[in-house]
């Protein structure tokens, strides 16, 4: 499989993953989208060999997720557009809950939207974003009451 | 969480997104000599440090500091390649490797470390306490420290370095920091660093803009990595026992020096620096349980060194 064409499998079979899992952590569609970019050129300057397909999503989205952090220092410094403001969510409901995600702290939101979306254990999530498993049980558990007082909040308000 | 489930799908990218993506060429990357000025600067300090200039700034033996009955100046040691041992047969995001003693070859698990890359790294001043001085280590003092040659080219996989190592010391002779430095070649290219330090991390002048902390046997390592167009650099730091370690690694093949990074955290892992322990008491040291799965054991009886002696009392 030549370089391009193994790119081109990559994109096809990860652009997506990579990118909700980029909007997921910045909350912000295009910065996503730049996170994304930069996981793929450093996947070209790198040039890893992976064991098979789960090993290759795992090294995509550790590099997505490293990008993003770097990319979450810098946004201190510039605004960034609202990803619902890019993505509207289909109804009401919906919009609230993703707000509540949303308004996480980042290393929550990445915890939640790799557990609860991609369906990753604890373990994978610590070694996806280079934590302790403990550190990623205390994100998710502290995400869990977040979103339910603050949704709590909302429906009693 | 079907509602974020069903946001999360219609998220996208799109056709000419993916095209674009698709169309990616390999970066280039500014000058490293350019980008890393800096951090080369930072280097030759603390290396000059080490190597000549130190007795300008510190205390030495003819200036009044305190006697420890050193030569003056040691000649490096130089330790031989080690011969080629088969290539390990785990996968390559773990690895080991083999060492054979004539009669038995016993292989050696790796730890898989993750490294944090970073785009840059900064200097930081480092200042050094007021009174420490320098004393240089002998060949036979940095290799009975190691626990012998066997241990550096097998083990640690030093071999072909030319090896060097001072003290820094408190003024009452107890250490404030070790260094020792191995370079290969002629090129510049290839060389690392150890620094150990009691009770806390070694200081550095360097500062990366990422790392990633790994677990490696129950200790914290703290992986910071830079890739550049000519050399790949690496850095761990850790703390075992009363100690705190870091090693920094640079070379031009990356598979090679993670190889070398790894060796070197997983002997101070699992050795827990019996040789640095400041109440050494000179009973034989053993080593622990090996996760790897064979035990490691020293290939001829440990030789019990007092690594840094308390100079007398001034008078």
């Amino acid at each position: 499989v030549s370089n391009t064409n193994r790119l081109e499998t990559l994109v096809e079979r990860y652009a997506n993953t990579m990118l909700r899992a980029a909007a997921a952590i910045l909350g912000d569609f295009h910065e996503a989208e730049d996170a994304v970019q930069d996981a793929f050129l450093r996947y070209l300057e790198k040039r890893p060999e992976f064991r098979d397909e789960r090993h290759e999503k795992a090294w995509l989205l550790t590099v997505t997720a490293n990008g993003c952090k770097s990319r979450l220092r810098a946004s201190k410094r510039h605004p960034t557009v609202q990803l619902l403001d890019t993505v509207p969510a289909p109804d009401g409901e919906s919009r609230e809950l993703l707000e509540a995600v949303l308004n996480l702290p980042a290393n929550q939101r990445a915890a939640v939207h790799l557990f609860y979306y991609e369906g990753y254990t604890t373990d994978e999530i610590a070694k996806i974003l280079g934590q302790r498993p403990g550190t990623v049980r205390s994100h998710l558990s502290r995400a869990r009451e977040a979103l339910r007082e603050q949704l709590k909040e909302n429906f009693d308000g | 969480m079907d509602k974020y489930k069903k946001y999360m799908d219609s998220v996208e990218a799109s056709d000419r997104f993916k095209d674009e993506l698709k169309a990616l060429d390999r970066p280039k990357k500014p000058a490293v000599w350019q980008k890393y000025g800096a951090m080369a600067a930072a280097l030759v300090l603390v290396v000059g440090l080490g190597a000549m200039g130190l007795g300008r700034f510190l205390p030495r033996q003819e200036q009044g500091g305190p006697e420890i009955g050193l030569p003056e100046v040691q000649q490096p040691a130089v330790v031989p390649e080690p011969a080629p041992v088969p290539a390990p047969s785990l996968a390559p995001s773990i690895g080991g490797y083999e060492v054979s003693n004539g009669e038995t070859v016993s292989y050696y698990m790796l730890p898989y470390i993750r490294y944090g890359i970073s785009e840059e790294a900064g200097i930081m001043d480092m200042a050094l306490p007021v009174g420490v001085y320098r004393r240089d280590l002998t060949q036979e003092e940095l290799l009975a420290l190691l626990d012998g040659e066997t241990n550096v080219t097998q083990h640690l996989n030093w071999g072909g370095y030319e090896l060097s190592a001072f003290a820094m010391l408190n003024r009452d002779g107890s250490l404030w920091q070790l260094y020792v430095f191995g370079t290969k070649g002629d090129t510049g290219h290839e060389h690392f660093s150890l620094e150990i330090r009691p009770g806390a991390l070694p200081t550095s002048c360097l500062v990366y803009e990422d790392g990633l902390a790994n677990e490696v046997w129950g200790t914290e390592v703290t992986a910071e990595a830079y890739d550049g167009e000519i050399t790949s650099s690496r850095r761990l730091s850790f703390m075992q026992g009363d100690y705190g370690y870091r090693f920094s690694v640079t070379g031009a093949d990356r598979e090679a020096i993670e190889d070398i990074a790894a060796r070197t955290v997983r002997f101070f892992v699992l050795n827990c620096a019996p040789y640095f322990t400041s109440d050494h008491t000179g009973e034989e040291s053993t080593l622990p349980y090996d996760p790897g799965g064979s035990a490691v054991q020293p290939s001829e009886p440990m030789e019990t060194v007092e690594p840094f002696p308390t100079p007398p009392a001034e008078e």
